[in-house]
């Protein structure tokens, strides 16, 4: 037990160092290019930095070569996560640089769960609360496909405001670490502590008021390492748990929109910003249903108001995943 | 004296919203938690009393029906009650304000 913990800390601590040190770097280098992003929500429209979550792509493939390095056996499976996790981000570059449209997106984050499949780092008979062992080994490759793209389009819909993706995907690894660790599954504890560095690493320069934007990049990339840790440390319920926040802001924009879409398409924007600076939700029934606007619905609020309860609503649902698994493993 | 949740979420604002935002998150993992009960310990145990070739394939059939009627009914229940909560706030919160 003391070994793998080590080996946790060092893989959290190499992915927290490289994001760390890069960001900032990136963020400098994005400016000079003149990629950058207007943050609408505020009164004063300053201008960020976009892509820098190239930054967490790049921590991430350095804490997993790290995990290869202290413990060869894992080597198939800290592979098949590179190669999901570099998938997506390739993704994420190309919607950055705007040549994908909504359709082709969630099926491209799909196919980027192939790796997986290939290498055959998945078990098909996922732990269900109350219900337990079951078997699902025709079904389950078309799952894993799903288990990629549903997390990184969901996550990728929630960063609407400084800090959230990076904030509440910080709350969420450390949960999975914690599964992982208690279920005594290190490759899965591995990969995750490697994540939670990064993203720790990326929410300094990312929270309120955020210096520097993830981009489609860094939201996609984050989605897709934990849809992988679900399935690799054989978590799915926890994971589907853990990610209700993202889910029900996903399902609600799909509900209400009536299709797959992208944010540059919306006409009615589901909030507003007032005179003294806080953020209102539009009264507008056109306007696609958000958590954030669903959050605004009793009142104007500051960003950093939304932005804690976004983060109450995650620390929730990971104390419902929590005890999604205690009912899985008392079967 | 002491520092409360909602200080620290909302500057001490009242909190109803939040509570509201945290049951939905609890109905939710609840119809996770029933439904997957109900799809993998009773729908997919279900054998229709047939006899025949048909009989195989009628149940198969049966239960893939009968399990998607239930996540289509539990999320348009989740919708229904996302909506009832968003607009009958939205109403209150422009009524307070007139």
């Amino acid at each position: 037990m003391f070994i793998p913990a080590l080996a946790c800390v060092s893989v959290f601590f190499v992915g927290a160092f490289v994001t760390s040190y890069l960001t900032p770097v990136i963020a400098g280098r994005m400016i000079k290019k003149g990629i950058v992003g207007i943050d609408i929500h505020k009164l004063d429209k300053p201008e960020i930095p976009e892509r820098c979550g190239l930054s967490i792509l790049i921590g991430i493939m350095a804490s997993s070569l790290m995990a290869m390095t202290v413990f060869p056996s894992i080597l198939i499976v800290s592979l098949s996560f590179l190669f999901v996790v570099l998938l997506t981000g390739l993704i994420g570059f190309l919607d950055d640089r705007g040549v994908l449209g909504p359709r082709l997106k969630p099926l491209l984050t799909a196919v980027a769960g192939l790796p997986i499949i290939l290498l055959g780092t998945f078990d098909p008979h996922p732990l269900l609360p109350i219900v337990g062992k079951t078997r699902l080994t025709v079904v389950y490759p078309l799952l894993v496909l799903l288990a990629i793209a549903v997390p990184a389009n969901a996550i990728n819909m929630m960063d609407p405001l400084n800090g959230v993706m990076s904030g509440t995907c910080s709350i969420v690894s450390f949960l999975l670490l914690v599964c992982s660790v208690f279920l005594g599954r290190w490759d899965a504890a591995l990969i995750s502590a490697g994540l939670l560095g990064c993203l720790l690493a990326f929410y300094r320069y990312n929270r309120f008021p955020s210096k520097v934007f993830s981009g489609n990049i860094g939201s996609l990339t984050v989605g897709a390492a934990i849809g992988a840790i679900v399935v690799i440390g054989r978590l799915e319920a926890v994971g589907v748990v853990a990610l209700m926040p993202h889910i029900m802001n996903a399902f609600y924009g799909l509900a209400s929109v009536g299709r797959l879409f992208e944010r540059k398409e919306i006409v009615s924007r589901p909030i507003r910003i007032l005179s003294d600076g806080r953020l209102a939700a539009s009264s507008d029934p056109g306007a696609p249903l958000t958590l954030t606007r669903t959050i605004l619905a009793e009142g104007p609020k500051k960003e950093k108001e939304i932005v804690n309860i976004f983060f109450l609503l995650t620390a929730f649902s990971c104390f419902l995943a929590l005890v999604t698994m205690f009912l899985t493993v008392m079967e | 004296m002491f520092p409360c949740l909602s200080d620290y979420v909302f500057n001490g604002d009242g909190m109803s919203g939040v509570v509201w935002l945290l049951g939905i998150l609890l109905f939710v993992w609840l119809g996770i938690i029933a439904g997957l009960w109900l799809v993998m310990a009773v729908i997919l145990n279900i054998t229709l009393p047939i006899a025949g070739w048909w009989e195989t394939l009628l149940t198969g059939a049966f239960k893939i029906v009968t399990s998607v009627v239930l996540a289509v009914a539990w999320l348009w229940l989740w919708k229904r009650i996302e909506y009832a909560y968003f607009w009958r706030t939205i109403k209150k919160a422009a009524k307070e304000n007139t």
